[in-house]
């Protein structure tokens, strides 16, 4: 007799797949076309004409869709609809650019970018539904991996046959996504718990917001300064560009749980830096693109999949996923947007000369500065909250047996109980060091080691090992 | 502690030196300045690296002393500007300069032993174990007993205590 759970457990994983499936199509059609897409570019220059007159704009109508999509889509059935009715309309106005240019093309693509953006944010909902909480990293980079390598293969049809072709194929898949699409389930799965709405996550979100502007400012600025610093290398950079992005995507995805990410992530501040110093201190060959551009995109890989996950954490706190998604998302376009005009603008003042790339590197000195103060206050926000949601739940006595049930079971000295009682009442290392007379860093380090003992990394993490000890006088009863 | 801080300070400057050094080369482009601006760059990138390691130690040494169990100062010698000063802690040894830690980044204190003019302690983690043993001045009996209740206390190791 097969069990309902292992039915259910069944139809949650196929509904992942599909979900990333439908996702990475037109997320790359997204890539390679509206959103400083090689196809665009492409069929610009075929007529001749400028295409940054699109790019700004089509950018500016993506950010609308995906800000506002959250306020109008609130059920799966919704999202679906919308994700369908997107993919039609987006083949249609894909097919307006097999005309030579008009004001056709500029109504096709913010109409497009528009929708595409409610449909990215509307995935919200099968995001949180079809995958299970602790493996939405996994699903995110699955569908950034899949759709980069997609997006390759339309740009490079696109550069070495024929715009005309990158663009049948970008549409192509969409008729494939489309099909895919219908088969999404209409409804939320069953899930454990119900949310609860009485826990604000505006200041979390607001953030986690301000992080992804001010790192992808820097995206915005590579796509302006670096981009046509290396245009004349059209016949690598349409294959090689994402490819820094894709590995660093897969060594991300698949590192151990237990590996320290913050690291990982200033790293990547510092590579984004030397980028632009090897931009402005070495030459236009071949080696030195894949230089600057591995250093580029392999940071970039490594940010968009840390925040595109904590977004994905943060779909449990809001009964509307694609409210949640969308404003993530809409502040990494806005970065983007930003970084572009900033970039645009420099370029269009200082020509060819280095004083654009020293520029373009004061202000990413400028992010660098801000975002480890930025990172840890985020982080703090986030573990918070996430760890008081689920204590406000308990009665006191319970969380008193649960202390002492798990400082006897990890063999925790007497300080470090004392330190673990004040942890899990969710006070921060300050308050806990002004309470016992310590100093901070002699907190951390007791934390530490707290933490070493439970075989956890963070305070979230040692919440959930607790909330999963039985009482120990149970334990002794039964054995 | 005073030789740890004096040595991040050198580091620091040399690595603003460095850095000084790379920008003018990158503004004033002499010859061959493409190569010079990447050997500076590597020299400062390594004092980067020592002077975190550096300031890594100097946190522990804070740590060390903030936590002290027990300062033993031997003898000072006149005509020498330093002392010599040990701080025991819950968190490793502190010698002059010279850190041994335990109790974090997986070395544990094993065993402790105490008597009135020395104090031995075992550390190691599950490969390596190491023992040092510290002479001191005679001290009470009280101050021992205390000695021993703030190592249990801190540590959970409840200290031999040798007459």
């Amino acid at each position: 007799m097969i069990d309902k759970n292992d039915n259910l457990k069944a139809a949650v994983i196929s509904n992942r797949n599909l979900s990333v499936i439908v996702f990475s199509l037109f997320f790359s059609w997204l890539l390679s076309f509206p959103f400083e897409g090689r196809i665009l570019y492409a069929l610009a220059d075929h007529y001749h004409v400028s295409a940054h007159q699109f790019v700004f704009g089509t950018m500016a109508s993506h950010f609308a869709g995906l800000l506002l999509c959250g306020f109008f889509i609130r059920t799966m059935q919704r999202a679906k609809m919308l994700m369908l009715f997107s993919i039609v309309f987006c083949i249609v106005a894909s097919g307006v650019f097999f005309l030579p240019p008009s004001v056709l093309w500029t109504a096709a693509l913010l109409a497009a970018a528009f929708l595409v953006g409610g449909c990215v944010a509307a995935w919200g909902f099968f995001f949180r539904s079809c995958t299970p909480k602790n493996e939405r990293i996994k699903t995110m980079a699955d569908g950034l991996i899949c759709s980069n390598i997609l997006m390759i293969l339309i740009n490079m049809s696109a550069v070495h046959i024929s715009p005309h072709v990158g663009l049948a194929l970008s549409m192509l898949i969409l008729g494939v996504a489309f099909l895919f699409a219908l088969k999404l389930p209409h409804q939320e799965a069953m899930r454990e718990s119900e949310l609860s709405e009485a826990v604000s996550i505006s200041k979390p979100l607001a953030f986690l917001c301000l992080f992804i502007v001010v790192i992808t400012v820097n995206s915005g600025l590579m796509y302006q300064v670096q981009g046509p610093a290396f245009a004349h290398l059209e016949w690598l950079t349409s294959w090689y560009w994402a490819i820094p992005y894709i590995v660093a995507l897969l060594v991300m995805r698949n590192l151990p749980r237990k590996t320290n990410r913050a690291y990982i992530l200033y790293v990547a501040i510092a590579m984004i830096g030397f980028s632009f110093i090897a931009l402005m201190v070495l030459d236009r060959s071949a080696a030195s693109y894949i230089v600057v551009n591995t250093l580029m995109l392999g940071a970039c890989g490594v940010y968009d999949l840390f925040w595109w996950s904590i977004l994905g954490e943060m779909l449990e706190l809001n009964k509307n996923p694609a409210k949640v998604l969308g404003i993530g998302l809409s502040a990494n376009v806005l970065g983007v947007l930003l970084g572009g005009i900033i970039g645009r603008s420099i370029t269009y003042v200082n020509g060819q000369s280095h004083h654009p790339t020293l520029l373009a590197l004061s202000i990413v000195c400028v992010t660098l500065v801000m975002l480890p103060p930025l990172h840890r206050h985020l982080t703090v926000l986030l573990k918070n909250h996430t760890y008081l949601t689920a204590l406000s739940e308990m009665l006191p006595q319970e969380q008193t047996q649960m202390i002492q049930d798990f400082t006897i079971m990890e063999k925790l000295t007497e300080r470090e109980s004392e330190i673990a009682s004040l942890l899990l009442t969710g006070k921060t290392y300050r308050m806990i060091a002004g309470e016992l007379y310590l100093s901070e860093n002699t907190v951390k380090t007791h934390v530490k080691n707290i933490y070493s003992k439970a075989g956890v990394q963070n305070r979230t993490e040692l919440m959930n090992i607790l909330l999963d000890i039985k009482p120990l006088s149970d334990r002794l009863s039964k054995s | 502690m005073k030789k740890l801080i004096r040595q991040a300070h050198c580091l620091l400057t040399m690595a603003v030196l460095g850095s000084m050094v790379f920008t003018a080369l990158i503004f004033l482009k002499p010859s061959d300045w493409k190569a010079l601006a990447f050997l500076s760059l590597a020299i400062v990138l390594v004092i980067l690296l020592l002077l975190g390691k550096s300031k890594q130690n100097i946190r522990t040494a804070q740590l060390i002393i903030e936590n002290q169990i027990m300062h033993i100062q031997p003898a000072i010698f006149k005509d020498q500007g330093d002392s010599f000063e040990v701080f025991v802690s819950c968190f490793g040894i502190l010698l002059a300069s010279k850190i041994i830690k335990f109790n974090q980044e997986n070395i544990r204190l094993k065993s402790v032993e105490l008597g009135q003019d020395f104090i031995s302690l075992t550390y190691g983690n599950e490969r390596r174990t190491q023992y040092t043993k510290l002479l001191h001045e005679k001290i009470s009996t009280d101050m021992l007993n205390e000695i021993a209740r703030r190592f249990s206390y801190e540590t959970g190791i409840v200290p031999v205590i040798t007459n």
